[in-house]
C-alpha cells in the first residue's frame, strides 16, 4: 500500500508537471499559491476534526503539508503505544521505542554517521533465543531486561519477522536509488511461517499483530491475490481496529492494481470513514477512472454510512455542494459534513475581491472601487445554491455541529449584504458553540466583519461598534495569539482597506492614507503620497494633534510612518533643493536619524566613483547627517563672505555629488518615504529624478573652476564637471526609460564629454591629467583614440 | 475548400524542405518508467534513432526541510543496449534560487545519483544533460553548479537553453557546457486565454534573430506533445496531458465550443480527474505544418547546422497525432 501510494504521488509531482513546473507555479501566483489563510475569514480548524485538516481547501495537493511525507512513519505512535501497553512493567518505554522505531528524526541524506543499531540488536537477540547462546547484545540487554520473560521474547521475535518485511515496505531514502519501482518480498517460506504463527497463537494482541504482518507480507509478495484470499478467509474473526483498516487499504490497493477501480474506491471510502489516520492516504488513492467506476462503487455501499463515506471523498475532488446534499440526506450527523462545509465556504471566499480595486488590463493602474461598487461586485459572487443549502441545514439544526451551519450561513449573509439575518444566525450559533478559544475568536471575527460591512458612512455612533474589534485585530491578536490556525489576517487587511475607502469617499485624504498606505510598489517602500506638499503638511498636523479620536488613535498606531520619517523626508528634499537652513531644522526633528553616520567621507571627490572603496578608506572624522548639513551651512556662509572660494566650492560640489545615486552617501536618501535600492529603477519617477540629478554639484564645481588659481586645481574641477556631464548622459540614456530591458544595446559606454575634451586639449601637462589617465579607463580610451 | 488550400499549402511547405540531411533524429523520453510500446519501438527504428535523452529525475525542494531532493527517479523495464543514452536532470529553478543552497554538495549528489542509476541498470553514458530554466537571480548558482558538475563528471555536458536565454545571453550568461539544446517551445504562459503556450510564431520571431549571435553550438528540441489546460472560473486548475481528442469529441459530457475549447456539460470523472460542470478544457497541440514552419525558421536563422533534432517527447500518444514520416520531413529542413 505504502509504495503504491508513494509512486502515485510522485507521478503527480513530476510527470504531470514536468518541465513547465515553473510556469504553472508562476501563473498560480508563485509561492503564495497555498496562502489561502490570507484571503479567508473562516478558519476550518474551528469546525472539523484534525484528521481532515490536510483535506481542507488548498492550492497544493494537501492543506498545510503540501504533500504527504509520512509514508514510513504514519503509525509510529500507534505502534509505540500498543507495544508499550503490552509490555507494561517489563520494558520501559524508551527501550520499547528504541527497538520499534530507532532513530525518529528523518534522514534526508544517507551519509549520517550516527546510525542507531537497533535492527542489528534485534537480529542478535533472535539468534540468542534460537541458539540459546549468549552474545554481546543479549549480555548488554539482560542487564536491563528479563530476556527470559515470555512477553519480551514474543516482542523480539515479532520484531525480527516484521523487520524482514520492512526491507521491502520502507520507501527509499532521497538520494539513493532502487532499480525497481516496487520491491517485492520473495521469501514465500518466511511468509508462510508468519502465517503459521498467526494460526497457532491464542494471545489476542499477538494474534492480531501476526494477522496484520501476514497481510503485509502477502501484499509485498509477488502473489498479491493471496493477500486478498487470506483477508477474505480471516476478516470476520479480526477486531475492526487500525490494523484491520490498514489491511483493508492493502486490499483496496491490490484491487486498484488489478484495475478493479470500483472495488478499490469503495474500499478506500470504507477506510476513510473508519480510520482517521488514513484519511489523507485514502482520499489521495481514491481514483474512479470514469463515471461507471464511481456509480458501481456507490452501488457496492451496503449502508448509509458507507454511501456517505463515498460522497465524503468525492467531495474532496470538488462539488462539495452535491456531496453535502447527499451525505445530509443519508446521515445528517455525519462528521464528514464538517470538512466539506469548510471547503465550500473557503471556496466561495476565494472569489471575493477584498482589494477595493479592479484590474483594468495589462500594465494599467488598477481602478479604485467605491464601497458600493465593491459590495455589488462581491454580492453577485455568493453562490445562491450554496447559500440555500446551508440555510436549509442550519434551519433543521440536526447536524453534529449546528454552529458550523449557523456561522457559515451568517457569514454568507454578510457577504450577500443581509446583515440583520447574519446577526440572527450568529446569535443562534452561540447556543451550540463549543467553549474553545478558536470558536470564540471565530464568532467574534465574523460578527466584526458583519458590523463593519453594515457601515456605509462613518458616524460617531457606528464607529463605536467596531473600535474594540479593531484594537483586537490590530494590536491584541498579533501580540497574544500564538497559534497558527486562526485566520484573522484577512479581516485585518480588509478592514483597513474598507476604512480607507470610507474616508476616501468622505474626501479625507489623510485618513485614507492612514488606513491604506500607498506604497510605490511591492519591491520598494517609497510612498508617493508625500509628493504632494499640502497633504504632507496635513498629515504632519494630524500626527502632531494631541486630541485624536479613538479611531484616529488606532489609525495612527498602525500607520508605519511616524513624524520623524516625514521630517527626515523633508530634510532630504530641502537638501537636494539646496535649502540648507530648512534642511537642518527638519533634520533636528528626526530623533536618532540625525545621528546616523555616513559610511564614507561625504566631502571627498574622487576620480572613480567607488562607494565601497570610499567606505573602506580611512576616515579621520565620521560625519553624522546633522554634522554634514551643519558643515555645508558653514561652508556656504564662508562662500558668501568670499572666503577661500575655491576650496569651499569644491567641497560643496563633492558634498552634493555624494548624496546623489552616484556618490558615496546613498544612505542619506535611502529612507522609507523615498525608498531603497541600488538601482534608480527601484524609485518612483519623482525620486529617481531627484537622486540622479547632479546640477547643484555641477554648479559648485563651476564656481570652484572660476576661482581656481593653479592649473592642477583647474584640471581637477574640469574633470569633476565631466563626471556630472557623464551622469546626465546616463540619466537620459538609461534612467529615463521604464525598465532596463528597454535599453538599446548600442555598445556606447561613454562619449567625449566637454570636460574630457578640455582636459585633453588644455591640461595634458598637469599631474592630475596623469592621475585621471591612470584611474579612468574611459578617459584613457578617449585619449588613445 | 478551405481545407484544400490548407492541404496544398502544407504540401508546398513540405516540399521546400526535402533535401538530404545529415542531421540526426532523436527523442526525449520523459516518463518515469522506461518501457516502449510497439509503436514507439517502430518509430525509433524507422527514424534510425541511436541516441535517446532520458529524464533520470527532477530536483526540487523538499516540502518539509527545503533541502534539494530528487523527485521521481527513472526506472527501466527495458534493456537499452542499442541506444546511446543521455541522462537528463531537470532542476527546478527554485532550487537555484534558494539563498544558502550548497552547490558543490548538490553537484556531487546529482553526479552520484546518475552514476548509481547507470550502474544499477548497466547503462554507460558519455554525455549528461542538465535542464533548468535559470533566471537572472539564479544565474550565479546555476553557472556554479555546471562548473562543479563538469569537474566531477568529466563527460560531455550539455544544457537546455530557453529562448530568452539566447536573446539576453549577455545578461543571463552562458553555462560552461559543450553544447546547448534550444527548447523551441513553452513560448507562453499556461493561461485561460486563447493563445497557444507551446508554440507561437509571433513570439518565436521576437527571438529568432538573436540566434545568429549566440556563441554556443545549439541543437534544437521541437515539441510534439499536446495537452489540455483545465480551467475553472478563469483559473488554471492544472494540465491534463494525454487527453485523446477524438474520444473527447465523442464524450457526451463534453461539448466542443470552438477549435481550442471544450466545455464540461455535466460533472463527471474522466481518466481519474473530476470535471465540474462549466469547466473548460483548452487544447494545445502542434500540427505537422507548425513543425515544418519551426524547422524552416530555425534553419534560416542559425549560422551553424544542428547535429541533431530532438523531439519532445517519445510517447505513443504523441506519435499517433502525426503521419509516420513527420520526423524525417522536419529533420530534412536542416
Amino acid at each position: 500500500m505504502k509504495r503504491i501510494f508513494l509512486n502515485k504521488l510522485f507521478l503527480v509531482s513530476s510527470v504531470a508537471l514536468f518541465s513547465v513546473y515553473g510556469i504553472i507555479y508562476a501563473c498560480a501566483g508563485g509561492d503564495d499559491w497555498d496562502f489561502f489563510g490570507y484571503n479567508s475569514n473562516f478558519t476550518p480548524e474551528t469546525f472539523a476534526d484534525k484528521s481532515y485538516s490536510p483535506l481542507f481547501l488548498s492550492g497544493s495537493i494537501f492543506y498545510g503539508i503540501g504533500f504527504d511525507t509520512e509514508h514510513n512513519s504514519r503509525f509510529n505512535n500507534n505502534i509505540k503505544e500498543d507495544w508499550a501497553s503490552y509490555l507494561k512493567g517489563k520494558v520501559d518505554t524508551t527501550s520499547v521505542n528504541y527497538f520499534l522505531i530507532g532513530n525518529e528524526s528523518r534522514r534526508y541524506y544517507s551519509d549520517d554517521k550516527n546510525v542507531i543499531k537497533n535492527k542489528e540488536e534485534i537480529e542478535d537477540l533472535h539468534v540468542f533465543y534460537k541458539n540459546k547462546k549468549e552474545n554481546k547484545t543479549s549480555q548488554k540487554w539482560s542487564k536491563k531486561l528479563n530476556l527470559k520473560d515470555e512477553k519480551i521474547k514474543n516482542f523480539v521475535e515479532f520484531l525480527y519477522l516484521a523487520q524482514k518485511i520492512e526491507t521491502v515496505s520502507i520507501g527509499e531514502e532521497n538520494w539513493s536509488y532502487e532499480p525497481v519501482i516496487a520491491k517485492t518480498f520473495k521469501d514465500a517460506k518466511m511468509i508462510q511461517s508468519i502465517e503459521n504463527v498467526y494460526n497457532t497463537l491464542s494471545d489476542p494482541f499477538l494474534k492480531n499483530r501476526y494477522w496484520f504482518l501476514t497481510m503485509k507480507a502477502r501484499f509485498y509478495s509477488n502473489d498479491k491475490q493471496k493477500a486478498i484470499d487470506f483477508f477474505n478467509k480471516t476478516e470476520s474473526s479480526v477486531p475492526k481496529n487500525t490494523l484491520y483498516y490498514r489491511a483493508l487499504s492493502y486490499v483496496a490497493g491490490i484491487n486498484y492494481k488489478q484495475k478493479k477501480y470500483a472495488v478499490s474506491n469503495y474500499l478506500y471510502a470504507k477506510v476513510f470513514d473508519k480510520c482517521p489516520e488514513l484519511r489523507v492516504v485514502t482520499a489521495y488513492s481514491f481514483r474512479p477512472k470514469n463515471d461507471t467506476d464511481w456509480n458501481k462503487a456507490l452501488l457496492m455501499a451496503k449502508n448509509n454510512d458507507e454511501k456517505a463515506a463515498l460522497w465524503a471523498i468525492h467531495g474532496y475532488y470538488k462539488d462539495e455542494k452535491q456531496a453535502i446534499e447527499k451525505i445530509y440526506e443519508l446521515n445528517p450527523k455525519s462528521e464528514h459534513l464538517n470538512y466539506l462545509a469548510t471547503r465550500l465556504v473557503n471556496g466561495l471566499e476565494q472569489s471575493i475581491n477584498n482589494s477595493f480595486q479592479q484590474d483594468t488590463g495589462d500594465n494599467q493602474p488598477r481602478k479604485k472601487l467605491t464601497l458600493a461598487e465593491s459590495k455589488t461586485e462581491n454580492q453577485a459572487k455568493v453562490d445562491k445554491k450554496a447559500l440555500d443549502l446551508i440555510a436549509k441545514i442550519s434551519a433543521a439544526g440536526n447536524t453534529d455541529r449546528p454552529y458550523l451551519w449557523d456561522l457559515s450561513l451568517g457569514y454568507l449573509q454578510t457577504l450577500k449584504g443581509d446583515y440583520a439575518n447574519a446577526d440572527k444566525n450568529f446569535d443562534k450559533a452561540v447556543k451550540t458553540l463549543p467553549k474553545t478559544e478558536l470558536a470564540g475568536m471565530q464568532l467574534r471575527l465574523l460578527r466584526f466583519v458583519n458590523n463593519l460591512s453594515k457601515i456605509d458612512k462613518l458616524t460617531d455612533k457606528n464607529e463605536k461598534t467596531i473600535l474594540a474589534d479593531l484594537n483586537w485585530l490590530y494590536y491584541e491578536l498579533p501580540k497574544t495569539y500564538k497559534g497558527q490556525e486562526f485566520r484573522y489576517q484577512n479581516a485585518s487587511s480588509w478592514s483597513k482597506s474598507y476604512l480607507s475607502t470610507l474616508y476616501r469617499e468622505k474626501g479625507d485624504l489623510v485618513m485614507t492614507e492612514i488606513f491604506g498606505e500607498s506604497r510605490y510598489s511591492y519591491w520598494n517602500d517609497g510612498n508617493s503620497f508625500y509628493d504632494n506638499e499640502k497633504v504632507l503638511l496635513d498629515m504632519k498636523a494630524f500626527l502632531e494633534k494631541s486630541n485624536k479620536t479613538e479611531i484616529e488613535k488606532i489609525g495612527a498606531g498602525i500607520y508605519s510612518l511616524k513624524l520623524k520619517d516625514i521630517n527626515n523626508f523633508q530634510a532630504v528634499q530641502s537638501t537636494f533643493k539646496n535649502k540648507i537652513p530648512e534642511a537642518i531644522a527638519f533634520m533636528q526633528q528626526t530623533d536618532s536619524v540625525q545621528y546616523y553616520k555616513f559610511l564614507g567621507n561625504p566631502f571627498n571627490g574622487n576620480i572613480k566613483d567607488c562607494h565601497d572603496c570610499e567606505h573602506a578608506a580611512y576616515q579621520k572624522k565620521k560625519y553624522t547627517q546633522l554634522d554634514f548639513l551643519n558643515t555645508i551651512k558653514a561652508m556656504q556662509d564662508k562662500l558668501a563672505q568670499k572666503e577661500d572660494v575655491y576650496t569651499n566650492s569644491l567641497l560643496l560640489g563633492n558634498a552634493f555629488y555624494n548624496i546623489t545615486h552616484f556618490g558615496n552617501g546613498r544612505t542619506f536618501y535611502e529612507i522609507s518615504i523615498i525608498g531603497y535600492g541600488s538601482s534608480p529603477y527601484s524609485f518612483r519617477d519623482t525620486m529617481k529624478k531627484m537622486i540622479t540629478n547632479c546640477d547643484v554639484s555641477k554648479m559648485y564645481y563651476q564656481k570652484a573652476l572660476e576661482a581656481a588659481s593653479t592649473r592642477e586645481q583647474k584640471a581637477k574641477c574640469i574633470y569633476l564637471i565631466s563626471k556630472c556631464e557623464r551622469n546626465e548622459y546616463y540619466n537620459s540614456k538609461y534612467n529615463n526609460v521604464n525598465s532596463w530591458w528597454e535599453i538599446q544595446d548600442d555598445k556606447i559606454n561613454f562619449i567625449a564629454w566637454n570636460g574630457f575634451k578640455t582636459l585633453k586639449k588644455d591640461y595634458s601637462d598637469t599631474k592630475y591629467y596623469q592621475d585621471v589617465i591612470a584611474e579612468c579607463g574611459y578617459f584613457r580610451t578617449y585619449v588613445n583614440q | 475548400m478551405i481545407k484544400r488550400i490548407f492541404v496544398g499549402l502544407f504540401f508546398v511547405l513540405l516540399v521546400a524542405c526535402s533535401k538530404n540531411s545529415d542531421v540526426h533524429t532523436s527523442f526525449y523520453y520523459w516518463k518515469t518508467n522506461v518501457k516502449f510500446s510497439q509503436r514507439e519501438r517502430e518509430t525509433l527504428k524507422e527514424n534510425n534513432v541511436h541516441k535517446l535523452y532520458i529524464r533520470y529525475f527532477d530536483i526540487g525542494l523538499h516540502p518539509e526541510n527545503e533541502e534539494p531532493f530528487p523527485i521521481s527517479k527513472v526506472h527501466f523495464a527495458e534493456k537499452l543496449n542499442e541506444f546511446e543514452i543521455v541522462p537528463v536532470v531537470f532542476i527546478q529553478n527554485k532550487v537555484m534560487l534558494k539563498a544558502n543552497v550548497d552547490i558543490e554538495d548538490l553537484a556531487e549528489r546529482t553526479y552520484h545519483l546518475i552514476n548509481d542509476i547507470n550502474g544499477k541498470n548497466q547503462i554507460s553514458c558519455s554525455e549528461v544533460q542538465i535542464d533548468c530554466d535559470w533566471t537572472l537571480k539564479s544565474k550565479d548558482h546555476y553557472l556554479k553548479f555546471i562548473e562543479c558538475f563538469k569537474k566531477l563528471s568529466k563527460k560531455k555536458l550539455s544544457a537546455t537553453i530557453r529562448l530568452h536565454q539566447v536573446k539576453y545571453f549577455e545578461k543571463t550568461k552562458i553555462p560552461n557546457v559543450d553544447s546547448g539544446v534550444l527548447m523551441f517551445y513553452n513560448m507562453g504562459n499556461i493561461a485561460p486565454d486563447s493563445l497557444n503556450s507551446i508554440y507561437s510564431r509571433k513570439i518565436s520571431e521576437r527571438y529568432l534573430k538573436s540566434l545568429k549571435k549566440y556563441p554556443l553550438h545549439l541543437d534544437f528540441a521541437l515539441p510534439i506533445y499536446s495537452w489540455a489546460i483545465h480551467i475553472r472560473n478563469q483559473k488554471v486548475l492544472g494540465l491534463r496531458s494525454k487527453l485523446n481528442l477524438s474520444e473527447l469529441k465523442k464524450d457526451k459530457n463534453f461539448e466542443q465550443i470552438n477549435a481550442t475549447f471544450f466545455k464540461v456539460r455535466q460533472s463527471n470523472y474522466k481518466n481519474g480527474v473530476f470535471y465540474e460542470e462549466d469547466d473548460l478544457l483548452k487544447i494545445e497541440a502542434i500540427s505537422s505544418s507548425d513543425l515544418v514552419e519551426m524547422a524552416k525558421d530555425l534553419n534560416e536563422n542559425s549560422v551553424q547546422k544542428p547535429n541533431e533534432i530532438i523531439f519532445y517527447d517519445l510517447d505513443e500518444f504523441n506519435i499517433n497525432n502525426y503521419e509516420k514520416n513527420i520526423f524525417e520531413q522536419v529533420v530534412s529542413c536542416f
